[in-house]
């Protein structure tokens, strides 16, 4: 099924796997997802553009979850009702035995990976057809939002006939790994989609091509975001879905689903430079990279004829991270001091001529629904003096001494006494510390802070050596040997936030554990296990806000920025219903089955 | 000649034993362990690691995983890539192996004739413009710095003139409706390259033969037919626009490798030029009053072949172990192209099989080379 | 040594000199006389040397880059404020936008993180220099007494190192290096060791092997050998000097192959340095300037026509030694 309209994305690596057992397993990288998306359908997902939880293959929300006993068991459960007439594009519907099988291959195999996160074998036990649009999910313990909402319901279904026998040759395959490597091995080849795509071939090196899906139940479908929040879906004669308030009044966006290509194919290029000029060629339409284009692209790309830049902010953030097993990274006010010395405006806007953007809490402000645009901002809008100033109060009020005591000139304009000889409140001389982070060569932004702020601290007497060094050899000191000071990294971050559990929680700060910075506060850990067990949305936002505001004065991180994500696309051929959101439109894989064609 | 060839071999299995070594200290002394890299990688299901371990024997004492290391190894058993997972390095490689032969033979045997060539022109005319400008323009090139000069390249033709497509090596519009793929046209192609250098060496072999006059005449026609045949063949395959296709994308990178490093070649082919130009021979040949260009071609020329096919080699190992900066910038997904990639991702596996093909590779090429020299010059005796 | 004896001096032998035992002052003559000896070699060398158009250039360009390498310190002792023109933690307040096109304050514009070009340029110059310096020394230290042993002991100590020698020649470098460079966190100096290594057992080993073998069969290390100087003695005071000529050629080849090391491994990200050549194509390329053709050229000509010109320069310094040194080219013009 091949025809005219096609829809050319340029990517920088070769895909590893088309196998979605495997992308989900071991293979879980960027470019698997952007070629594997749209061809799985799934019980909920996220809206366009706002990230509402809504309903796709499901016909409804789900019930509440309800406490029964299962053969002397009790469990938690819920039914699930699904759309009927959708189809798998060899014609068969796609049924609640469908997600059974899916979900329990996942269990029984103990597919790794992602798949815990979604699958979790803690939390699910089995799930049922009822009939075959009805499903019945039962869980060992009530699940929270993480696990269920945004966790199982999420899971691609996939289609039980093509996949039955190769599982079932797995399951011969000897010990649980043999079977695994069987099952991840196996290369798809005609199996059936009910995405918008349907995956036609991928040739190892150079390309991967998908082609419309004929029977794909959603097309025509009209998706409406109202302002007042409501969200609103009709495909006419077929169902009609309304959510989050009345669906009336002014409409904030409107669209129709696709697919309008016939086909979509990603051209693997080398490296970002070839892909830019591909695109500036008019070879492909759009390039998918989860950095977005660097700052020189951007400039090159400007004023260009038939081409549209985009920016959004990205979903992920750099920090600094103390190691709290060593004085005096273990005294707040030490870390306070450290978090107002830093001038992260200064660095993002004059020096990275605004490459980055300085931000104050973990969960990144386009993610409207959890972001706490209320916690404090130490430092902001401080002048340098008032910064040093500001440092050595808080030092001197928790005890640290010194020999030749710092001072700026009035103005601001140079140091005029360099800190001595700084003592902690022990009377011990503060160690020579020392910060690594990534070398020049791995990321330019973030050894970039890291010599401004050895700078900085350097010039009030805190003994700050940055090392700037591969990005393995921080992860091994960090996470594996946990032999380190401080240390600048980064985060890509999901969309639910239960991240702030697992990089701050105590129970992660055990060798190879996410909190590797030893981070650990009862009260904290009560929150984040309050938050984990929440099963109502708007309770878990509260939460969620709070332990936003407990880290920002905590700080166990001092989080430093974000980066935009700036894309661009050929507008003289396609266009996009909507191009506002958050991690750019390659969050959502350039949005095969919505673009159109001029 | 078997006594030779055995010892080549054995010296260059030898060598081979030495890469393996090197790796394998490499790996074993770097700062996150190299256990623990296998043992820890979160990608891998615990399960995973646990055979991994037992294949690669991470709980023994190091000397024993050196033992497993090595006979992994000869039997082609490299492990599992990481960023693959679960396909085998060997099988990552065996799709990559085609793609590098094919780009870098191809450009060291252009960059070679075309360094002769000029080699053989400075010679001939000493002091001349040319040679200035030859030599200095040539190891400007050859001192350029690769990445940016071929990034130029790109920027220049394929973006500015648009005459060449941008980095990749196959077009997917051209590919779209074909059912073969690339890995089997790339084969193809080797294959054809392989068979019609066997019909020339015949060919040559029997004028050589001959001793009529006619016979040596009649060479260039059937060399010609030869390829003709060949051209033929593939025109009727069906397959032949997809040979062009990638032929097309080939041009790029060949001819940046063929600036950069023909000054080599050049150099050393107008040193050799000088000193056969004060043989006997050539000087009984000019009193003969032959025409210059068929002494400088039949007789300088000829002699003065030999000492720069040992160059060949180098040139050969250069462009093979220099693939990674080429196969990067022309977006090429060869043997180098992978090392990279696998050293960037951690992908330690993957690391040790690339480099231990690629050593195998320039190995091979340094055999090749000494057979051929020894074939071709009948002063060396083969003990 | 050839290059002496093709000029029609005595040189080898007249520094053999009559076998004389006696200590001190007489020990001291000798010494004396054949400083003479290699410096009156040394000009005759020169000579040829300068009289190569090409050597020539080669030199010059050398000298200058050595000026800039030198100027640097001087500049930020004098007239370059830290804050601003620090090559890695400087920042161009005066620039509204980075990267600046060039303007007085910055000759050579600014990188895309505002730092001075030509400051970063002439700091690197420097680092260049120790690299390849340092690298050249490790390499013909080791190929010297690689060369001059094996050719002195012969036999299994020869085949031990000669196998080696071939052995290495055949290793893939580059590849080699990108493994190191990934796997260890290789700084400038451990790089031009590991650079230095490489070359010294491998074929500037056999090379100077092959010379060694010539020294060695010359009448004045008989008479060396016959008065009672010992192994260690005759091996680095009578064979090795007489070797630094062409390892002096040798020493510009690896060079040229250090800093074109470094800078591609930096180019290609794996090298944990602050500040390079490499690192400034490398900053440019990460930050997208590297295919705008010739819109940023600040960013990438400077450093990347250093590479080039300190490179070719080494390479042709080389060349023109060898003219020197090798005495089957010299004889042509004659």
């Amino acid at each position: 099924m091949q025809g005219d309209r096609i829809y050319q994305l340029g990517i920088t690596a070769d895909l590893t796997t088309t196998n979605h057992w495997s992308y989900l397993g071991p293979d879980g990288t960027t470019w698997n997802g952007y070629v594997l998306s749209d061809t799985k359908p799934v019980l909920f997902s996220y809206s366009g553009q706002r990230f509402d939880w809504v309903p796709s293959l499901a016909a409804d929300f789900p019930s509440p979850l309800r406490e029964e006993v299962v053969g002397g068991r009790t469990l938690w459960s819920t039914e699930i009702e699904l759309k009927q007439g959708v189809e798998w594009s060899d014609g068969t519907d796609v049924t609640a035995d469908d997600f059974v099988f899916t979900a329990h291959v996942a269990r029984d195999l103990q597919l790794t990976g992602n798949w815990p996160s979604i699958v979790d074998p803690e939390f699910f036990d089995h799930a049922e057809a009822l009939d075959p649009y009805t499903l019945k999910i039962y869980f060992t313990k009530r699940p929270g939002l993480a696990r269920w909402q945004f966790g199982l319901a999420f899971m691609p279904v996939l289609s039980r006939a093509y996949w039955e026998p190769v599982v079932a040759e797995a399951r011969q395959a000897g010990d649980i790994t043999e079977q695994q490597r069987v099952l991840y091995a196996h290369v798809p080849e005609g199996e059936p989609s009910a995405g918008g795509f349907v995956f036609d071939r991928w040739e190892q090196g150079a390309y991967a091509e998908k082609d419309r899906n004929e029977g794909f139940y959603f097309t025509g479908s009209v998706v409406t975001l109202y302002a007042n929040g409501a969200y609103g879906e009709v495909k006419p004669g077929a169902y009609e879905f309304s959510a989050y308030g009345t669906p009336e009044g002014e409409k904030a966006l409107e669209f129709t689903v696709g697919p309008f290509a016939d086909s979509a194919i990603y051209s693997i290029y080398g490296s970002q430079d070839a892909t830019v000029l591909a695109l500036k060629k008019g070879d492909i339409d759009f390039m998918l990279n989860p950095l977005g284009l660097s700052k020189g692209l951007q400039q090159q790309l400007q004023g260009e004829d038939g081409l549209t830049t985009i920016e959004n902010p990205s979903s992920g953030v750099r920090y600094l991270g103390f190691n709290f097993r060593k004085p005096p990274m273990d005294d707040r006010a030490f870390r306070e001091a450290v978090a107002t010395l830093i001038d992260k405006e200064f660095l993002t806007e004059t020096v990275l001529q605004g490459v980055a953007i300085p931000v104050y809490t973990m969960v990144p402000e386009g993610n409207t629904a959890w972001h706490n645009g209320d916690v404090p901002m130490i430092g902001r809008g401080m002048s340098r003096a008032e910064r040093v100033a500001r440092a050595v109060e808080l030092l001197k009020g928790a005890g640290f001494t010194w020999e030749v005591e710092p001072r700026m000139s009035d103005d601001g304009a140079f140091m005029e006494e360099r800190g001595e000889g700084l003592r902690m409140p022990n009377g011990e001389p503060v160690p020579p510390m020392s910060l690594i982070a990534p070398s020049a060569g791995y990321d330019p932004l973030r050894s970039t802070f890291a010599i401004w702020i050895e700078r900085w601290m350097n010039e009030v007497g805190i003994p700050l050596r940055a090392d700037l060094t591969g990005f393995n050899l921080i992860v091994d000191k960090v996470f594996t040997q946990q032999d380190f000071d401080m240390w600048i990294l980064g985060w890509g971050l999901t969309l639910f936030p239960d991240y702030l559990e697992t990089f701050f929680h105590s129970r992660y700060s055990g060798l190879e554990g996410r909190n590797a910075g030893g981070y650990s506060n009862p009260e904290y850990d009560r929150l984040a296990d309050d938050f984990l067990a929440e099963t109502d949305v708007d309770a878990a936002r509260e939460q969620v806000f709070r332990m936003q505001q407990f880290l920002a004065e905590d700080l166990p991180y001092v989080v430093l920025f974000t980066t935009p994500i700036v894309e661009t696309f050929r507008s003289d051929r396609i266009d996009f219903p909507y191009t506002e959101i958050l991690g750019g439109l390659q969050e959502s894989a350039g949005l095969t089955s919505l673009v159109t064609f001029r | 000649m078997a006594g030779y060839l055995l010892r080549r071999v054995s010296q260059m299995i030898l060598t081979l034993f030495l890469i393996l070594t090197v790796t394998f200290v490499l790996v074993q002394a770097q700062p996150g362990d190299y256990a623990s890299f296998y043992a820890l990688n979160p990608d891998l299901p615990p399960d995973v690691r646990e055979q991994m371990r037992a294949t690669f024997g991470l709980d023994r004492p190091v000397w024993e995983q050196y033992l497993i290391h090595m006979r992994n190894t000869v039997t082609g058993n490299f492990g599992v890539s990481f960023g693959h997972f679960p396909r085998p390095v060997l099988d990552v490689l065996a799709e990559r192996l085609p793609r590098t032969i094919v780009l870098f033979v191809s450009a060291t045997a252009v960059s070679f004739y075309v360094g002769f060539l000029l080699g053989k022109a400075i010679a001939w005319r000493r002091g001349g413009i040319l040679e200035y400008a030859a030599t200095i323009s040539g190891t400007a090139l050859f001192t350029a710095f690769t990445p940016a000069f071929a990034l130029m390249m790109i920027w220049i033709f394929a973006f500015r003139l648009g005459w060449l497509p941008v980095g990749k090596f196959l077009d997917p519009l051209v590919w779209r409706d074909a059912d073969v793929s690339s890995t089997s046209v790339f084969s193809l192609m080797l294959l054809t390259a392989a068979a019609f250098l066997a019909f020339a060496s015949l060919v040559s072999f029997a004028s050589r033969r001959s001793q009529r006059i006619g016979g040596r005449r009649s060479a260039v026609p059937l060399l010609l037919a030869g390829a003709l045949v060949l051209a033929l063949a593939w025109y009727l395959s069906g397959i032949g626009n997809l040979a062009l296709d990638i032929l097309r994308h080939m041009i790029l990178p060949v001819a940046t490798l063929t600036l950069i490093s023909f000054a080599g070649t050049m150099l050393l082919t107008r040193n050799s030029m000088l000193e056969t130009v004060r043989e006997d021979f050539v000087m009984a040949a000019r009193a003969k009053g032959l025409p210059d260009a068929q002494v400088r071609d039949r007789h300088a020329a000829r002699n003065a072949l030999l000492p720069v096919v040992t160059s060949l080699i180098y040139s050969l190992v250069f462009a093979i172990d220099g693939s990674v900066i080429v196969e990067s910038v022309f977006s090429w997904p060869g043997i180098g192209l992978t090392l990279l990639e696998a050293v960037r991702t951690e992908d330690l596996p993957l690391v040790m099989g690339a480099i231990v093909f690629i050593g195998f590779l320039s190995l091979l090429a340094h055999l090749v080379v000494d057979v051929l020299y020894a074939c071709l010059d009948p002063r060396i005796r083969y003990r | 040594m050839r290059w002496s004896r093709s000029k029609g001096s005595l040189l080898p032998d007249a520094s053999a000199g009559p076998p004389r035992v006696e200590p001190g002052g007489g020990r001291l003559r000798l010494l004396h006389a054949r400083t003479r000896l290699v410096l009156r070699s040394f000009r005759n060398g020169a000579a040829v040397f300068l009289e190569s158009r090409i050597g020539l250039l080669a030199l010059v360009i050398i000298v200058l880059f050595a000026v800039m390498a030198l100027s640097h310190p001087v500049l930020m002792g004098t007239v370059w404020d830290a804050d601003i023109y620090d090559p890695v933690t400087g920042y161009a307040f005066d620039a509204t936008e980075q990267p600046a096109p060039p303007s007085w304050k910055h000759p050579l514009g600014t990188d895309p993180l505002g730092r001075d070009v030509l400051s970063q340029l002439l700091f690197s110059t420097g680092s260049e220099f120790v690299l390849g310096i340092t690298a050249a020394l490790v390499t013909v230290a080791i190929a010297t007494t690689v060369g001059a042993v094996s050719a002195y002991y012969g036999g299994l100590v020869d085949a031990f190192f000669m196998r080696l020698a071939d052995l290495i020649i055949a290793l893939p470098s580059i590849s080699l290096l990108i493994v190191l460079s990934g796997l260890f966190d290789l700084s400038l100096f451990y790089l031009a060791l590991v650079i230095g290594v490489l070359g010294g057992f491998g074929g500037t080993a056999i090379v100077l092997k092959s010379q060694a073998l010539s020294i060695k069969v010359r009448p004045f290390i008989d008479a060396a050998r016959m008065t009672g100087g010992g192994q260690f003695r005759i091996i680095f005071v009578h064979i090795v000097p007489n070797l630094l000529p062409l390892s002096l050629l040798y020493m510009m080849f690896t060079v040229t192959s250090a800093i074109f090391a470094e800078a591609v491994l930096s180019f290609l990200g794996l090298l944990d340095i602050r500040m390079s050549w490499g690192i400034m194509i490398h900053t440019a390329n990460t930050g997208g300037y590297l295919l705008s053709g010739t819109r940023y050229w600040w960013l990438v000509l400077p450093a990347g026509a250093s590479i080039t010109f300190l490179c070719s320069a080494f390479y042709l310094a080389g060349r023109a030694l060898d003219e020197v040194v090798n005495p089957r080219l010299s004889r042509r013009d004659g």
